[in-house]
């Protein structure tokens, strides 16, 4: 329990630290005219937006327009394209796209100026390009998973074949070293298509992440919220599979003597938070400090072609090779993440329905 | 801080979505699957046994044919035996039946020559006493003078005489 704490702290103190910083260095909306900003470009690229940005073509950029939902209290639904901003040159129905790290929508008055009042009252669930990737990974796996299953339907007690027999090993891997393993042969079954369910929209998404081009390349398990819900779904299950002897180790851990208990218990108690939100932290701060090596490889390509241009080109070998080498790392990761994080997912379930 | 504040957008679609997903992926995807890989996992353990089974009996089989055979190379050694036992048996009794036909055969030969010697030693008496009473008549003849005495010493050997 103790070491979960401090792995807890050093995840969290890991999450939050460099990142502010990233945070703290980005500036505005950069000109066309400035120097290549390492931090603005990485940052626009693991974070959400509301169009998708493919390319620059000649000053110009080019982009995958998304559709715009906002809910505004009194208002009711607004559902419009998001190329009407025209790249935040231009706004609409007094909205207006407010570029920076991320994009974000605001209300603006007559005159220009940002309507707080009115801001506040939006609610804005827009397909923005991690909820377009989101439901493009959500149909993948329908699609794939649908079809191996009529295929099971189809050829009952036959050797598995395509995409079957590819897939095969991972679902009979979940089911058999991470839910029977961690849960018990009696409890698995229940929590077997939740940890599926989740292993394979995390390994999906971790390498649609890697993809460098539209359709993929979105940040989404590297996202926050995203983590966030899967955490919050893990966090929920267990509280409520949580049988007579889970909660007795947290309130009342048996053999130890009451004076303890006033320590033990609250740290106990933290811990069922602390837990999922580990979870969460672990997976956005793996996948989104893959990203930004990457990416961070890349920009050093521009930074030295700032300077020189044939320092550019040197570099840029290095990079490529570096960039080679973790992005074979992260499909690596990929994977790993998917599976650590349902392991402990099944794990946290298993000590949930443990009984003596 | 844009990194680590969750978008309220993606949550909502992230909750929906991925509830979504959940449900039809256990009702059209893992429900079918899992129940399959079981279906064919106990197919495949079935078919195991089965062979075990089969292993088992074909094992079974053998050994009584094993058995069978050792049973048979029993019998045909007892017959053997028995055979050489009456053989041996047969022979004996032969043996026994010629052995008292020679014993018999024998024992009229020996009877034969015994009456046989029986009556030449009758002859032979005979004989003697015929030569006696010559032999007492020449003595007679001669010795006229003393009749008694003679008499007394022809009868004493004569009975010298006699054979057993």
């Amino acid at each position: 329990m103790m070491l979960r704490l401090f792995v807890g702290f050093f995840f969290l103190i890991i999450a939050f630290c460099p990142f502010s910083v990233w945070g703290a260095s980005v500036g505005g909306p950069g000109d066309d005219n400035e120097k290549f900003q390492a931090g603005d470009m990485i940052m626009h690229h693991i974070l959400d937006s509301h169009d998708w940005h493919v390319l620059d073509w000649k000053g110009h950029a080019v982009s995958v327009p998304l559709p715009i939902i906002l809910f505004h209290e009194g208002k009711g639904l607004k559902v419009f394209s998001s190329s009407k901003f025209d790249h935040g040159h231009a706004t609409h129905q007094g909205y207006n796209l407010v570029y920076g790290n991320t994009t974000s929508i605001e209300f603006v008055n007559e005159d220009g100026t940002k309507n707080i009042e009115e801001t506040e009252k939006i609610w804005d669930i827009s397909i923005t390009k991690n909820v377009f990737s989101l439901i493009l990974s959500i149909l993948i796996l329908l699609s794939v998973f649908i079809t191996i299953s009529n295929r099971y339907k189809k050829n009952q007690n036959k050797a598995p074949t395509g995409i079957q027999s590819l897939l095969e090993p991972i679902v009979i891997f979940v089911r058999d070293d991470i839910a029977k393993s961690a849960i018990g042969n009696k409890d698995y079954k229940k929590y077997l298509p939740f940890l599926l369910t989740v292993f394979f929209f995390i390994f999906l998404n971790n390498l649609l992440g890697l993809i460098p081009f539209f359709p993929g390349g979105a940040n989404l398990t590297g996202n926050i919220a995203v983590p966030l819900v899967l955490a919050a779904m893990v966090f929920i299950i267990t509280t409520l599979s949580g049988k007579k002897y889970y909660w007795q180790h947290i309130f009342a851990m048996p053999g130890v003597p009451k004076p303890v208990l006033l320590i033990l218990t609250p740290i106990e108690i933290f811990g069922v938070f602390l837990k999922p939100l580990v979870l969460m932290i672990r997976l956005f701060a793996n996948i989104t400090a893959g990203h930004i090596i990457i990416l961070s490889f890349f920009s050093m390509i521009f930074i030295f072609g700032e300077m020189s241009p044939v320092a550019g080109y040197g570099v840029s070998v290095f990079s490529g090779l570096f960039v080679l080498f973790m992005m074979t790392l992260e499909l690596l990761v990929a994977f790993l993440q998917a599976y650590v994080f349902t392991l402990l997912a099944a794990m946290y379930f298993g000590m949930a329905v443990e009984e003596h | 801080m844009d990194l680590v504040t969750p978008d309220i957008g993606l949550l909502f679609w992230m909750t929906t979505c991925f509830i979504i997903l959940l449900v039809l992926m256990k009702r059209f995807a893992w429900g079918p699957i899992l129940t399959a890989l079981n279906a064919r996992e106990e197919g495949i353990q079935a078919a195991l046994d089965q062979a075990e089974e089969a292993q088992k009996q074909i094992s079974e089989a053998t050994s009584k044919v094993v058995q069978i055979l050792e049973e048979g190379k029993k019998e045909k050694e007892k017959l053997i035996r028995e055979a050489q036992i009456e053989l041996s048996e047969y022979k004996k009794e032969q043996q026994n039946k010629i052995n008292t036909q020679i014993d018999a055969q024998l024992k009229s030969a020996k009877d034969e020559i015994a009456q046989q010697k029986r009556a030449a030693i009758g002859e032979l008496k005979n004989s003697v006493a015929e030569l006696s009473i010559e032999i007492a008549e020449k003595i007679l003849k001669k010795e006229l003078e003393n009749p008694n005495q003679h008499n007394s010493l022809i009868m004493e050997s004569v009975e010298d005489l006699e054979i057993q």
